[in-house]
């Protein structure tokens, strides 16, 4: 430790204790580097799936309530952990109905947004916010296109990585000129931070508070990223986990989306490594961009999700729609295989991680933003409870409208489209994940209860 | 997409209870077209002639004096519109009654007409609020610059490339209407406060290199990018081959070896290409197109249709950024053709020459021309790549003038002094105005402390830089001072506001120069440098930035179209598009033409491929040319160019009701309200049905009484381009998917709310144009959006009528409406 170091240091106590910020423990444990990080045991971890444009409601809804469900023919793949989910049907966001696809970026605000009017923070950035000083990594987005589920508390949304192999470099491989250079990098982004803040507000003194207006958020994106610099600094002495070799090659291959399979396993993979070492605990995965939701060539489907989700009653296309549902859902179910096997201890890490797979749309043809596709899975040990089939139009409506074969009818679109229960609102299931992970908060976004029948 | 009503079907039977809420639906929406066309807001009603009357009579008994239901007094409540508390409480007002909730079903209902003027009043007093609310500004107004205007403005400043768009670099900016430049949307995370370092840091080692940049030059001939006959040379060598060696690449094909020799050593910078190559086009179809595309940065490099007969191979050249290190580029000819995947061995013995020689090619490979040897398919033919860099243009060098402490050879230190005289230029023209010694002092404090730390002095001197780059005053344009409320803008930030308007970037030193004499003061001066920089070279900078802004050509290809459906469309068709519209634009802006061409003319830009798309004789080049055209050919204008055409359908089918509400805000300025929330869904077209088109569906919504209210104002706009489908192609006839019977003909006729008619797209365009005032209004209103990054708000409107009377005389020229925009009252004010 050289005393340029040292000087920062003191500089930046200085400067949080003027401002008053309350600074996390390793954050403080920076001034006197960690050795080492241990991996706290049995840490409740999250991650966020997005599926674009809805799903074939008709052959993803499940019609029986309660616990025994049968399985429907979207969802099949995901039978075999029946006892460790939870799929979910009537759930809304109001401010998404009618919205078409902004679906997506209010799937985890439950926002209004639109002109004038900015989206909030999304339920993986509060609890990443909660948890950011446990990891080295506070979250993680990805996604097929960049654009990423996450929004800050500004409503402003996060870049998101799109190839594994970008994504594993950055967290398992230590930065290329080594400990010290990177060190030295970061002490001269703390001194040039402690400047232009310094500039910011000077200004900031003379204009009074009700006038900042865009200043303020400067001075607090400046900040924060002190914190983080901060941070970073701390975890420079703590080693990076070691990937055995075949798990790097495999994770650092190039990985075509032309070739989903391959390319969400690998993601799926890559996040599991992540989870399983304590890189992170919060991410999000835009499995699809709702104008983006990747074709399917190994199963001879070349169109996009949206383009299926537009079939116009066209039977060859819904049909392949359906195996496009199902062919997404085998790949969750293959996230949660890998998740099952893999232990934090003697717990599988299935148990200590949550996972919400759905859609922020349900019936894609007509923009139908209502009964969306939802599915919560495992985080027993957060206190879920799963095994039944949690039908929220249940008690709303006269029951599904079945033709003589059994088949729902198409009058179920307009349950897709507008809301039967309109308590049924799906920022309660980001209310009750919050609370489960760990997030002291009596309200999510325009929540009205938890969910307490999710609740073990 | 917010504005599809899908409001298409009756509610099925079993939700009978829903329909009186359905048959309300359609009330939301205002009645845009004839507040653009007649009404001026002077002339509206106010507050007691336009709602007290209806609230007095339908709501009054449950939420006024007497009982205040749900907590809600209506006679009571402010009329504050602006965005606060009593506005959300307007908005549920509007929303329950557009929702047919209010009065509850056991009041005597208001009539249909009666509750959509209402709904319109309010909505428009609301969305007046709302611009005033975006246009807000505070003593210090911040505007960020957009990723854009960082690299222009990093490029104008330093001579360095700098790509905002690579993977990891910014993040897309969020827009309004298009537009990415607005103060209010454009907000910054700690995210960009990281970006804004790394990029800083980037470009300054760029910039001011630590040691002399390795110079690469090197050369790639046809057998070098042929890996599988690479190997083979000497052998070729030998028997003298090799000079007359070509690599053919037919459709789909790809090399990957056309990088520029320097591995590792590859210094960043600019780089100059020539590569030398033929496309031969076969009877009838496209032209071969070249792209090198790398992967690593997620960029085309470079991409053209090449025209160029096999013994007349034409050198290309170009110019590009590259970063530091190793990334492949691709070679390909990226057209359709035939697929070649099972047999895609090019290495037998053969070694391609010329097509004159057969056994030059692999058996299979034979069949890609006739017996002549006249090409079936688009063939390019490569011959050697060249690459040399990064270039030091001298333009680029001088920007960098004395901005770098020369320092002592020995010691390797410069003289306090210099060290801030040094800075403060740099922070001049970074910061685009004076700056004061003290606030300069901090930044030469940084390079004091980081010496003591030890470092060399060329790092401690950058991370100074680091710090004026990263600073609040480069990072945003600020207008105003925190001490005096003015109004009009100093020297400098009219300086800024007009570089950022037209280059997109910082002032160059003759304008920062006419601010600092008090020239730019005066309307001459004003005049004078507008002048200058219209005509300079960086104007291109706008006339490609703001068509696409204005228009929302970002649009194009979001939802890219079903390959089932239209398996010709392709990524260079997509590019060609968007590259007809801004064309379209810089011929308009360059000729100085009337802005009623933009509605309709008898010419447009086309390259190969586009013209192919169109069904026109093809240009001879290979670029983008003017082409006159004749009216059975359909096009003419910006409203039947593929391009508008695409963004407004969705990838699957055209979407009429997009169209209109895109032609209603690009052509009148006015933007309809979006549908109530809470609207039936469309069911499919039933199989055993026969087959109707969406105009068909649409109809749907006249019968509704209520629903066309609004759609009748809206759906006209959209319609009258039903003879062009989703990728924007001509056509009679719709193609439906399912249902019985031939595909249905298309009606593409209606009526203007003026009562005018129209047959086609062709009459329609025709009488927009011949009353063009309108669309000059909105025109300039969005061109003050640009220039003033802000919404424009009622204030406005007077000083944009009259920059539009002021070019009445001369029919709107594109021109003369820039130029007297600039030195309008509007544009001098904050």
């Amino acid at each position: 430790m050289n005393t340029f170091r040292q000087s920062w240091l003191l500089n930046r106590r200085h400067v949080l204790r003027g401002l008053g910020v309350s600074i996390a423990l390793p954050m403080l444990n920076c001034m006197r580097p960690l050795l080492a990080a241990p991996v706290a045991p049995k840490a409740k971890r999250s991650v966020f799936i997005y599926l674009p444009n809805g799903v074939n409601t008709i052959d993803y809804q499940i019609l029986e309530a309660g616990p025994g469900y049968r399985f429907s023919r979207g969802l099949k793949p995901l039978e075999r952990h029946r006892a460790n989910i939870t799929p979910i049907s009537g759930l809304h966001h109001p401010h998404g109905l009618g919205h078409h696809h902004n679906c997506q970026s209010i799937w985890l605000t439950g926002a209004e947004i639109g002109q004038g009017k900015r989206n909030s923070i999304s339920l993986d950035q509060l609890i990443a916010g909660k948890l950011a000083a446990q990891t080295r990594f506070a979250s993680l987005e990805l996604s097929d296109t960049g654009r990423s589920l996450a929004f800050n508390g500004d409503g402003i949304t996060l870049p998101a990585e799109t190839k594994p192999r970008d994504v594993f470099r950055r967290l398992f491989e230590a930065p290329a000129g080594g400990v010290g250079k990177e060190r030295e990098a970061l002490h001269r982004r703390g001194s040039v931070l402690d400047v232009v803040l310094g500039e910011a507000r000077a200004l900031d003194r003379k204009i009074g508070s009700e006038d900042r207006g865009r200043l303020d958020q400067y001075l607090t994106a400046v900040r924060e990223v002190e914190i983080r610099t901060a941070r970073a600094d701390g975890w420079l002495d703590v080693p990076r986990p070691t990937v055995p070799d075949p798990v790097r090659r495999h994770l650092t291959r190039d990985v075509p989306q032309t070739k989903p399979s391959d390319y969400f396993r690998t993601f799926y993979d890559l996040m599991v490594l992540a989870l399983q070492t304590d890189t992170t605990r919060v991410i999000t995965f835009s499995s699809g961009d709702e104008g983006k939701g990747l074709p399917v060539p190994e199963l001879g489907i070349n169109q996009t999700r949206h383009a299926l989700s537009h079939h116009n009653g066209d039977p060859d296309q819904l049909d392949r729609l359906t195996q496009s549902d199902a062919f997404n859902f085998e790949q969750f179910a293959y996230f949660l295989d890998r998740l099952a096997e893999t232990r934090d201890g003697d717990t599988p890490l299935l148990d200590l991680t949550v996972s919400l797979y759905g859609s922020g749309m349900a019936y894609g043809h007509s923009h139908g933003n209502a009964n969306l596709p939802i599915v919560v899975a495992g985080g027993r040990k957060l206190g879920l409870k799963h095994g039944a089939h949690l039908d929220f139009n249940m008690g709303h409506f006269q029951g599904y409208d079945l033709d003589e074969q059994g088949s729902l009818k198409t009058s179920h679109y307009q349950l897709c489209s507008r809301p039967v229960n309109e308590r049924a609102r799906l920022s309660n299931l980001l209310l009750t994940l919050a609370q489960k992970m760990g997030v002291e908060t009596p309200t999510f976004g325009d929540s009205l209860q938890t969910l307490s029948q999710l609740e073990g | 997409m917010r504005f599809a009503c899908p409001q298409l079907r009756p509610p099925p039977p079993n939700l009978t209870s829903l329909m009186r809420t359905a048959l309300l639906l359609g009330l939301l929406v205002a009645n845009p077209f004839v507040t653009a066309i007649s009404a001026a807001p002077s002339s509206s009603p106010g507050f007691a002639e336009a709602v007290e009357p209806y609230l007095r009579e339908h709501c009054l008994r449950c939420h006024g004096p007497a009982r205040h239901k749900g907590d809600l007094r209506l006679d009571a409540l402010g009329r504050d519109f602006a965005g606060g508390s009593e506005t959300e409480r307007w908005i549920e007002v509007i929303t329950r009654i557009g929702a047919g909730e209010m009065p509850p079903e056991d009041e005597p209902q208001p009539t249909a007409e009666a509750s959509g003027r209402v709904i319109e009043w309010l909505s428009a007093r609301i969305k007046e609020g709302e611009a005033t609310r975006m246009a807000k500004r505070s003593p210090v107004t911040h505007y960020r610059l957009s990723r854009e205007e960082y690299s222009h403005a990093v490029y104008d400043l330093l001579g360095v490339r700098y790509d905002a768009r690579a993977p990891g670099a910014f993040s897309e900016d969020p827009d309004w209407q298009g537009f990415e430049r607005l103060g209010s949307e454009l907000s910054l995370s700690p995210s960009h406060v990281e970006k804004y370092l790394k990029a800083a840091a980037e470009i300054i080692d760029q910039a001011f290199p630590d040691t002399k940049p390795f110079q690469l030059k090197s050369h790639r001939d046809a057998l070098a990018i042929d890996w599988g006959n690479a190997d083979k040379r000497k052998e070729l060598d030998a028997l003298g081959i090799t000079p007359r060696i070509r690599t053919l690449f037919w459709p789909g094909h790809e090399f990957s070896y056309l990088r520029p020799d320097g591995g590792y050593r590859q210094a960043a910078g600019l780089y100059r290409a020539r590569m030398q190559v033929s496309g031969l086009t076969p009877a009838g179809g496209r032209a071969p197109h070249v792209t090198l595309f790398s992967p690593e940065l997620d960029r085309m490099i470079f991409e053209a249709d090449v025209l160029a007969p096999e013994d007349k191979p034409v050198v290309l050249e170009f110019e590009t950024f590259l970063p530091a290190g190793k990334f492949g580029i691709k070679m390909s000819n990226a057209v359709p053709g035939p697929s070649n995947s099972p047999r895609s061995g090019r290495n037998g013995n053969h070694v391609f020459t010329t097509l004159k020689d057969p056994k030059s090619r692999d058996p299979w490979q034979r069949k890609l021309t006739d017996d002549e040897g006249r090409p079936l398919y688009p063939l390019l033919i490569f011959d050697w790549i060249d690459w040399e860099g990064p270039l030091e243009k001298p333009d680029d060098v001088r920007k960098r003038e004395g901005l770098f402490p020369a320092g002592d050879k020995n010691t390797d230190k410069s003289s306090a002094e210099e060290v801030l005289a040094c800075l403060t230029r740099f922070a001049q023209r970074a910061w685009r105005r004076p700056v004061t010694r003290e606030e300069i002092l901090p930044y030469a404090d940084l390079v004091t402390r980081e010496l003591a730390a030890k470092a060399p002095f060329r790092a401690a001197y950058k991370t100074a830089l680091l710090g004026l780059l990263a600073s609040k005053n480069f990072a945003y344009i600020a207008e105003g001072s925190p001490t005096e409320n003015r109004a009009v803008l100093s020297e400098w930030e009219l300086a800024s506001r007009l570089s950022f308007f037209l280059w997109s970037s910082l002032p160059d030193e003759k304008l920062l120069a006419a601010a600092e004499d008090g020239s730019l003061r005066t309307r001459e001066g004003l005049q004078a440098e507008a002048a200058r920089m219209l005509g300079d070279p960086k104007i291109a900078r706008f006339t490609d930035s703001f068509p696409r802004q204005w228009l929302q050509l970002k649009k194009v290809g979001s939802f890219p179209p079903d390959q089932k459906l239209y398996p010709d469309y392709d990524d260079w068709l997509e590019q060609s598009m968007i590259l007809e519209t801004t064309h379209y634009f810089d011929e308009m802006f360059h000729k100085n033409l009337p802005l009623a061409q933009f509605l309709d003319s008898d010419w447009t830009m086309l390259n190969p491929r586009l013209a192919l798309h169109y069904g026109i004789d093809p240009p001879a080049t290979a670029g983008f040319e003017r082409v006159t055209l004749r009216p059975e050919q359909r096009r003419g204008g910006l409203l039947t160019q593929a391009s508008v055409l695409s963004l407004t359908s969705d990838g699957t089918r055209h979407r009429p009701v997009h169209r209109g509400v895109w032609v209603s805000q690009v052509v009148f300025g006015k933007t309809p309200p979006p549908p109530p929330p809470n609207v039936n869904a469309i069911e499919p077209n039933p199989v055993n049905e026969p087959k109707a088109t969406i105009r068909q569906k649409l109809a749907a919504h006249k019968a509704n009484a209520n629903c066309a209210a609004c759609h009748a104002k809206i759906d006209p706009l959209g319609l009258a381009f039903d003879n062009y489908d989703a990728i924007g192609r001509w056509r009679t006839h719709e193609i439906v998917l399912a249902g019985k019977g031939d595909n249905p003909t298309v009606d593409a006729s209606g009526q203007l709310p003026d009562g005018r008619t129209y047959a086609d797209a062709a009459q329609f365009k025709r009488l927009l144009a011949a009353r063009p005032e309108p669309f000059a209004r909105a025109f300039t209103t969005r061109l003050a959006v640009y220039a003033l990054r802000r919404s424009m708000t009622l204030e406005d409107e007077q000083a944009i009528n009259l920059i539009v009377r002021q070019t009445k005389s001369r029919d709107y020229r594109l021109r003369d409406l820039i130029e007297a925009f600039i030195t309008s009252d509007l544009f001098r004010q904050r």
